[in-house]
């Protein structure tokens, strides 16, 4: 059964039974220790996220929001605050959820084929080899990547390597991805087909995604709803709705009054001066262009 | 360290640089100055080492020689691993050894051979301990680094994967750090082989260590020669045929 | 260990931990294990040699060891051989040393040379130490000469492979950006390459400094003659099991002064390299 047919049964199966709200983080806090002394990252951060929808999260540099990231993966833990993930909260990485790495090329294991490597997400139980090797290939079909199967990852140029680790993250099954600014390493070019594969599987999977960026244009591009985080110590300064029709084109949505009309707003608020940046909460904008 | 030409180019001008020195030693040997009974002519040595081998007269000390470094070398190596994951895995374990390893790693092992000699007599256990000594404490210190020097990013990928720990250790970890491991002990080779042959002139009457003292001493130079020759084959094959594994299981090295 | 920079335990959450450290933390607890280990392992020594456990004539008590020890230190028989054993050691290091930094610096610059030397140099460096002493005796007898020699030669291999290997890897922009400056070649050598490859040829001289130790204790034992080496020799036929103890304390001792003493030069030298940093 073809992956998609297979989420998209599963996800029928839990619709009636499932929340609107797949993840929701509840007050988090963080800070770092410097020299001795706590340096406050983020705090009071609260989101709500919807089954099914993609999630922007922008925001300046050193504004935390890849820590924020991984305290939503469980793979730190929060100085304060609670996520809570299809009602369960966050201690430790949860099931259906998959974590994809900025340094993207280290996270793949260098010593394992493409395919292997894609293999490393999925449980070998009750599988054999060649019905493992099956759904590798299946992944990488997705990701356009079916024909390196038995190269390395040191083969292959850095959009690629990006590919393979999405695959390997969707080989997984998650619900929910999170992407922790997976684009910002390569060309302009790959990044606009990168954005469109994953603008794609999304489509197709039903699956909810997280994205963190700190690019605005790829943050409207892509989301439903973009949540921005101040200047240290950041909290979530604002929430809008992108409300642009999909599917979403690399060239015409970018040329939409909507589309530059956020982007404005957003590149504003992020070009501000610390001191001034704005303070209102969930602030959503319901002018449609 | 990047090689920066692939071997097989570099050997034919290094070819050059060896027979230069070969064609030098021939040459100074002829002259006046130098006593032929103390520096013989490659001309005179190289029947030697071919009598040697063709003789079979190479062969027991020689197997005596590379047996003892095999065990010690082996068992050395072995241990080293076994305790260099514990202490790289876990802090405690770590912290527990520490002392211990600095303490012992800072005596010259080579002072080690009167003592053990005095403790464990003259056959062989001595010197595979010896060698076993020799060879541990490179590795364990290679071992130890290479497991903590694991890219947490690997390690944080196995854990959003959810893999088991010992999941993670056998498929992440091990790998990870077979690069170090290996460097740990090919270096440890070379010292094992060192301390091999040193045991054996200092101790007992067999192997090619021995030999090479006992023929310095009665002044049978060529044969000595001879087998300070087969030797340093011995050595730059066992380095070869090491550095040959280690590139067949990291190929993704310095890619 | 001297592993320059503290990494993360696979065992510990690979995490920085935002929680407030316990009063007593449990790393220092393990930590003082370790000492304790270290005593516990040196009272079973102890008792073993004293309770004639184990044969006596050649296992000596830690104590007889110890008192040993400060018994031939102040009578000038150990510190003379040590003195003696340092001296030469040093000797061979400072040429040996040299000369591997001089011949690397040339080796490493000059492409045609590496290509001609490096694979001569491969070939004669797995020749173990103890076997090319025998036919040095031959030309330099068992003096200082001797083991000063060899020592310079074992030094030399490292120290010159280590500096060459510096010199190569030394990035191109760098020596890109010394040409776009219009510098010139002794300017470049000086001010670019030499600081450049530095951490590795001090990387190389620090391995050479235990190899020093090791070779002058190898050239001594096979030489049979002066020095520790010799001594070790000696008190073993002599069956005098505590000094001989005692003096292998004593260059444990004297190979962690020269390492940790060197290790300290090292990181003034090049307090600016950050590659071995994890944190950085």
């Amino acid at each position: 059964m073809h992956w998609s047919a297979r989420r998209g049964a599963e996800v029928a199966a839990q619709a009636d039974f499932a929340d609107a709200i797949i993840l929701s983080v509840q007050g988090l806090g963080h800070s770092f220790t410097v020299n001795g002394k706590a340096v406050p990252v983020f705090q009071g951060v609260s989101l709500d996220i919807a089954r099914g929808e993609f999630l922007g999260l922008l925001g300046p540099s050193g504004c935390g929001k890849s820590t924020l990231l991984q305290i939503i993966a469980g793979l730190l833990p929060a100085a304060s605050g609670r996520v809570v993930f299809e009602g369960r909260p966050v201690v430790a990485p949860p099931p259906d959820m998959v974590y994809l790495f900025q340094q993207y090329s280290k996270s793949l294991l260098p010593w394992r084929s493409v395919c292997a490597n894609v293999g490393f997400a999925i449980s070998t139980r009750g599988l054999s080899r060649r019905e493992k090797r099956e759904r590798c290939l299946e992944y990488l079909r997705i990701v356009g990547l079916d024909g390196f199967a038995d190269h390395y990852p040191w083969q292959l140029s850095g959009g690629m390597q990006q590919r393979v680790a999405i695959a390997r993250a969707l080989a997984a099954e998650p619900k929910i991805l999170l992407m922790d600014e997976p684009f910002s390493a390569v060309d302009a070019l790959t990044r606009l087909e990168l954005q469109a594969l994953v603008l794609d599987v999304w489509t197709q999977s039903k699956l909810t995604i997280i994205m963190v960026t700190h690019d605005v244009d790829e943050a409207v591009f892509m989301s439903d709803r973009i949540a921005m985080l101040g200047p240290r110590p950041s909290s979530v300064t604002t929430v809008v709705e992108t409300s642009l029709p999909r599917p979403r084109d690399a060239i015409s949505t970018r040329e939409l009054p909507r589309f530059l009309k956020l982007r404005h707003m957003l590149l504003g608020t992020l070009l501000t001066r610390p001191g001034e940046a704005g303070s209102s909460i969930a602030s959503r904008d319901s002018d449609h262009a | 360290m990047r090689r920066g030409i692939p071997i097989m180019r570099r050997v034919p001008l290094g070819l050059l640089s060896c027979v230069a020195v070969i064609v030098f030693w021939q040459v100074l040997s002829g002259r006046a100055f130098v006593n032929p009974a103390l520096l013989p002519p490659p001309s005179r040595v190289a029947p030697a080492v071919w009598n040697i081998v063709a003789s079979g007269s190479i062969i027991e000390p020689l197997t005596q020689t590379l047996g003892l470094l095999a065990v010690g070398y082996g068992v050395g190596c072995v241990l080293a691993i076994g305790l260099g994951l514990l202490m790289g895995f876990n802090r405690h374990v770590y912290n527990v050894f520490e002392p211990l390893v600095e303490l012992l790693r800072t005596i010259p092992k080579p002072a080690l051979v009167p003592p053990l000699f005095l403790f464990l007599g003259i056959g062989a256990a001595t010197k595979i301990t010896i060698v076993a000594l020799a060879a541990f404490f490179p590795v364990l210190i290679n071992t130890v680094q290479g497991v903590r020097g694991v890219d947490p990013v690997l390690l944080n990928t196995a854990r959003t994967f959810r893999r088991s720990t010992l999941s993670t250790i056998a498929e992440v970890v091990l790998p990870a750090a077979l690069p170090m491991i290996l460097t740990g002990m090919r270096v440890s080779l070379g010292l094992a082989l060192t301390l091999v042959v040193l045991a054996e002139m200092l101790i007992g009457s067999t192997g090619v260590g021995f030999l090479i003292l006992d023929l310095q001493r009665s002044f049978a130079i060529t044969d000595m020669l001879a087998w300070v020759f087969i030797l340093g084959v011995i050595g730059v094959s066992l380095n070869a045929a090491f550095e040959t594994i280690e590139h067949a299981a990291v190929p993704w090295r310095s890619k | 260990m001297t592993v320059a920079n503290d990494r993360t335990y696979v065992a510990d959450s690979v995490v920085p931990s935002s929680k407030p450290a316990p009063a007593v933390s449990p790393g220092t607890l393990s930590h003082a294990g370790g000492w304790a280990l270290v005593a516990a392992l040196l009272l079973i020594w102890e008792v073993s040699a004293r309770s004639g456990l184990v044969n006596s004539q050649s296992w000596p008590a830690f104590s007889q060891v110890l008192s040993a020890t400060a018994l031939t230190l102040y009578s000038g028989e150990l510190t003379g051989v040590l003195a003696s054993t340092a001296m030469r050691m040093l000797a061979g290091f400072a040429i040996g040393g040299g000369l591997g930094v001089v011949l690397g610096l040339l080796v490493g610059t000059i492409p045609i040379l590496h290509r001609l030397l490096s694979p001569l140099f491969e070939a004669v460096r797995p020749l173990p130490i103890p076997a090319i002493v025998p036919p040095l005796i031959l030309f330099l007898g068992i003096g200082d000469e001797l083991k000063i020699f060899v020592v310079s030669l074992a030094v030399m291999f490292p120290v010159l492979v280590n500096t060459t290997g510096g010199i190569r890897s030394i990035d191109g922009v760098l020596m890109q950006t010394a040409k776009t400056f219009r510098k010139g070649a002794a300017y470049t050598l000086l001010f670019v390459t030499l600081p450049a490859a530095l951490p590795a040829i001090l990387a190389g001289l620090r391995i050479s400094l235990s190899l020093a130790l090791v070779t002058t204790i190898v050239a001594e034992m096979i030489a049979g003659s002066g020095g520790v080496g010799y001594y070790l020799i000696v008190t073993q036929y002599g069956m005098q099991p505590d000094k001989m103890y005692a003096a292998v304390l004593c260059l444990a001792a004297l190979g962690y002064a020269l390492n940790r003493g060197f290790t300290f030069l090292e990181d003034r030298l090049i307090a600016w390299d950050r590659r071995g940093d994890v944190s950085a």
